[in-house]
């Protein structure tokens, strides 16, 4: 483990973060609320100084390891939720600063699991920046600030790998740097779209930069706990339903279309069966509502939102789903499982790795029947190559431990088994809303501290797959050293 | 930088692929890279900012899905030499600007313009005539380790070790330049593994390995003047590899140079007798072939080369043939890890085909590439792997700072114009001396890049 080119790394990001900062800062200044302004600033010139300091660590061999990559990518999402922290407790709306730290962390994984009841309270910088952090995180921190800082060395693909969902990683061109441009600059015309679009419709400038940034990122922080229902409007709901299902797309694929491959952007299976299951939740949903409500255009709105914010991992919410119908919901909590496509903003499992996972079970089976039969998992007509298929089924494996304990440990804070699930799933796959006490209508603040600091892991295990925050952890990450101690002995 | 965003195709990731992505990208090229191994592009990518596509690059459909018809160089480096001409002839129809083709087979080589006119390779690359070449070169002067010519012959740049007995030893630059009346420039002077740009004062030591630039003559009276080993060798041994050995058995025999080549493989000896007619072979495993010498067989050889396939066979047989006082050794090594072996003193030469191959081709590309650039790169070396490069720039009269004296220009740290080639001489550049249009200049740099003239100003 290179220390110094991880701390120069890390320091890098803070600056990056830092400077984002200077936004909300310029925008409580706007409003005259001087109280906000000064808790950015005592977070901006401290940590900015650090940031500085860090950066000067240099090592003239800058070459990463791929342990390097992911020890950056988990320390850098732990720290940035840490200094993203310090305005938002600073400003006084939270209890304590590990309530202001799990709702940052919310927000730049992209889970939108708030532990406010009323958001409104906050003013406009803390709430533009908890908006905010929801566009950074949903794209990648890291992917952002490859785009703008020029990295020293050739292997910044360990980086992305370790940040960028999905079971395989890839460049579209090149150049890391141009991939980065291009990936933000679909991002960014989506979300000014979609701005516009909400900004045509009636809404507030500011509510529609915060909620674009929150639908973009896939993330659900509402500036009120009205959220979007609090418009009442049938055509901006079905707008930000269709954004968030756009954002759950592979990006690579509007790149495909940009540059004119568009044929081959449509057929690809991950897009079908993401669309497939999309269409099948809406209408069982909406066959599940109809005889209870008898308003098809009112249960259409319903079903069509709640089921496009919950497979985008989003989580706003313009209906209570905890009282639905039980079949309804359990569709829902399996949407919260599956997830968006790979390569998109949004969390869960992604849809390629569902697709790879059925193909795989199907092989297996078919090897048994006929065991001299060579069988290829394939995906869009190509064989998947064998180390996809291994880490994919690693990949679920840890995913299950991992629920299954984090569920055991949260069963001590005494709240009842659908809560307690559903906010396993809800973090985990960076959602925000579950079920019962913790549903559309609630929030997180029924957990005690501990609890939150548990639900805040499992959003960035989440947000990051899992394996990055591991390597954190892992003894065998950091001691480099000791085999070679051994062998002088020797 | 004007040198960069050209869009580069590689087709082969073996060594000398890699080897060129890794520096091209580093240049700011984008670079991508088509292997059939799926293991080697995937490992590839994780080191070198360029993308990697596992298909047949010879492929119209594989190249047309990658729109190689906007590349700007295809270079084909893969194992088959068939490969590399469909490859490049691919690429030239659908529209790639440069082809480079790695191509061995003398058969093919000796229609090289059928190859350039006919198919459009731009530049064909013999790794083993190179690497011959490389090697040859060097035996003209046996206390060189490395010399490569610029400027069509007129300069050179030679790499030597200072041995505890040279004269120089001890001795500052302004020293060495007014007593003993060399007319050679010190432009890099490597010592403990950290190269710099000497000054006046430096003082030169044993065991620094020195870079000289100078005309081509100089070399040979300095040296004399050095008490160097100036005179070329005569009686040379060989041991091993087919295509490397023959060719430069073949250049040695034209020099009247007395070869003698060992192998153990019968059939490839007897091929040798064929393409090498006036050497001697011997069929033998070279190590056992050195208990067989007598003293004074070992006294007459001047130089022993190791080129088997074989890296620790050539380390072991090399390492023996300096310890038997063979006055210059070379040996080739295709895996670098494997020369911490080497004792710190000792004075093998090392020589990798991928290397050279690799080297001649960045040096190629990058000229391409500038070949509309009024600062046209006539030719470029990298040494200590790609830390220190010489660059040899036509000079043109839109360039800053002509006419001003190099003593009141300020050039940035670690670079320095070492020669300037006026009318097919070379002119050694002292403070007072100009650059003027349509002179070359050669410029060495330590540590970074440059694209034109212009960048090694402040």
């Amino acid at each position: 483990m290179n220390k110094k080119i991880i701390i120069n790394n890390i320091g890098k990001i803070i600056l990056v973060e830092v400077l984002l900062m200077l936004i909300p800062l310029g925008i409580s200044l706007g409003y005259g609320e001087y109280q906000d302004a000064f808790a950015f600033l005592c977070a901006i010139i401290p940590v900015g100084i650090v940031s500085l300091i860090c950066i000067r660590v240099k090592e003239p061999n800058m070459t990463l390891s791929s342990r390097d990559g992911y020890i950056i990518v988990a320390a850098s999402w732990i720290i940035i939720s840490l200094v993203g922290a310090i305005p938002m407790y600073i400003t006084g709306a939270f209890s304590s600063y590990i309530s202001a730290f799990f709702e940052i962390v919310s927000g730049f994984t992209t889970t939108g699991a708030s532990v406010m009841e009323e958001p409104g309270v906050l003013g406009h910088g803390p709430q533009f920046f908890r908006c905010f952090s929801h566009w950074i995180g949903g794209m990648g921190v890291l992917v952002f600030v490859l785009m703008i800082i020029p990295m020293e060395n050739d292997s910044s693909m360990h980086l992305v790998r370790a940040e960028v969902p999905g079971p395989t990683a890839g460049k579209l061109v090149p150049r890391m740097k141009t991939t980065s441009r291009i990936l933000y600059g679909i991002y960014t015309a989506l979300t000014l779209l979609l701005f516009l679009l909400l900004k045509i419709c009636g809404m507030p400038v500011f509510d529609a930069f915060c909620y674009s940034f929150g639908a973009a990122g896939t993330g659900g922080f509402g500036i009120t706990s009205a959220g979007i229902s609090a418009y009442n409007s049938y055509t901006i709901e079905m707008i930000v339903a269709v954004f968030m299902l756009l954002f759950g797309v592979n990006f690579n694929l509007y790149y495909l279309i940009l540059i004119g491959k568009i044929k081959e952007a449509l057929n690809t299976e991950e897009l079908k069966v993401y669309l497939s299951i999309v269409i099948f939740s809406v209408v069982a949903i909406f066959a599940n509502l109809y005889p209870l409500y008898r308003n098809f255009a009112e249960v259409f709105r319903v079903s069509f939102f709640q089921v496009a914010t919950i497979i985008t991992t989003t989580g706003f919410a313009t209906a209570d789903f905890a009282t639905w119908p039980m079949f309804s919901q359990h569709i829902l909590v399996l949407l919260m499982i599956i997830g968006a496509c790979a390569g998109s903003t949004a969390g869960g499992m992604k849809v390629s790795r569902i697709i790879i996972l059925w193909k795989s079970m199907i092989a297996e089976i078919r090897g048994i029947i006929n065991p001299k039969q060579v069988i290829s998992v394939r995906m869009n007509g190509q064989p998947v190559d064998k180390k996809t298929l291994d880490s994919t089924r690693i990949y679920v494996a840890a995913y299950c431990i991992l629920v299954g304990l984090s569920v055991l440990i949260l069963s001590v804070n005494e709240l009842d088994f659908t809560t307690n699930v559903t906010a396993v799933f809800a973090c985990f796959n960076n959602i925000g809303p579950g079920l019962s006490l913790v549903g559309p209508t609630a929030n997180y603040s029924c957990y005690s501290d501990w609890a939150k600091l548990i639900l805040a892991f499992l959003m960035l295990t989440g947000r990051l797959e899992i394996f990055p925050l591991f390597m954190l952890f892992a003894r065998s990450a950091h001691d480099q050293r000791r085999p070679l101690k051994l062998h002088k002995r020797l | 930088m004007k040198r960069s965003d050209m869009k580069i195709f590689i087709v082969g990731a073996g060594h000398i692929g890699t080897a060129l992505a890794a520096q091209l990208s580093r240049d700011g090229h984008e670079v991508t890279v088509i292997d059939r191994e799926e293991e080697v592009i995937r490992s590839l990518a994780d080191r070198i900012d360029a993308i990697g596509y596992e298909g047949n690059g010879a492929s119209y459909n594989t190249l047309d899905e990658l729109n190689a018809q906007d590349a700007d160089i295809l270079i084909a480096v893969t194992n088959s030499d068939e490969m590399n001409i469909l490859s490049c002839f691919t690429a030239h129809m659908l529209g790639a600007r440069h082809t480079i083709a790695r191509i061995r087979d003398e058969d093919y080589a000796s229609q090289n313009h059928f190859y350039k006119d006919k198919l459009g390779i731009s530049m064909i690359i013999n790794p083993e005539l190179a690497t011959a070449y490389e090697i040859f070169r060097t035996l003209r002067f046996p206390s060189a380790t490395r010399v490569e010519v610029f400027a069509g012959g007129k300069a050179e740049l030679v790499e030597t070790t200072i041995s505890e007995t040279s004269p120089l030893c001890g001795r500052s630059l302004i020293d060495i330049n007014r007593q003993m009346g060399i007319n050679l420039l010190f432009c890099v002077v490597v010592r403990d593994g950290e190269p710099f740009v000497p000054k006046g004062d430096t003082e030169i030591r044993a065991g620094d390995i020195v870079y000289l630039t100078g005309a081509a003559s100089e070399f040979h009276t300095s040296f004399k003047k050095l008490k160097m080993a100036f005179r070329p060798v005569t009686n040379v041994m060989i041991a091993g590899n087919d295509r490397i050995t023959s060719y430069l058995g073949q250049l040695l025999v034209n020099q009247n140079v007395k070869v003698t080549i060992v192998d153990d493989d019968k059939e490839i000896c007897e091929r040798f007798t064929q393409r090498v007619k006036k050497a001697a072979v011997m069929n033998e495993d070279a190590l056992r072939y050195f208990d067989l010498m007598t003293e004074q067989d070992l006294a007459n050889t001047d130089a022993f080369i190791a080129i088997t396939e074989n890296d620790e066979y050539n380390l072991i047989a090399a390492m023996y043939a300096e310890s038997q006082g063979i006055g210059k050794v070379i040996s080739r090594i295709s895996a670098k890890s494997r020369l911490k072996v080497l004792p710190k003193e000792s004075k093998i030469n090392i020589v990798s085909r991928e290397d050279v191959a690799a080297d001649r081709i960045l040096g190629y590309a990058r000229a391409l590439l500038n070949a509309e650039d009024k600062n046209a790169v006539e030719s470029l070396y990298r040494l200590m792997d790609g830390r220190i490069e010489f660059i040899e720039f036509k000079v043109s009269e839109s360039d800053k700072h002509i006419h001003v004296p190099l003593k009141e220009l300020k050039i940035r740290r670690n670079i320095l114009i070492s020669g300037i080639i006026r009318n097919s001489r070379m002119i050694i550049p002292r403070g007072d001396d100009v650059l003027l249009p349509y002179d070359t200049a050669l410029v060495v740099t330590i540590g970074q890049q440059i694209a034109s003239l212009d960048d090694i100003y402040e």
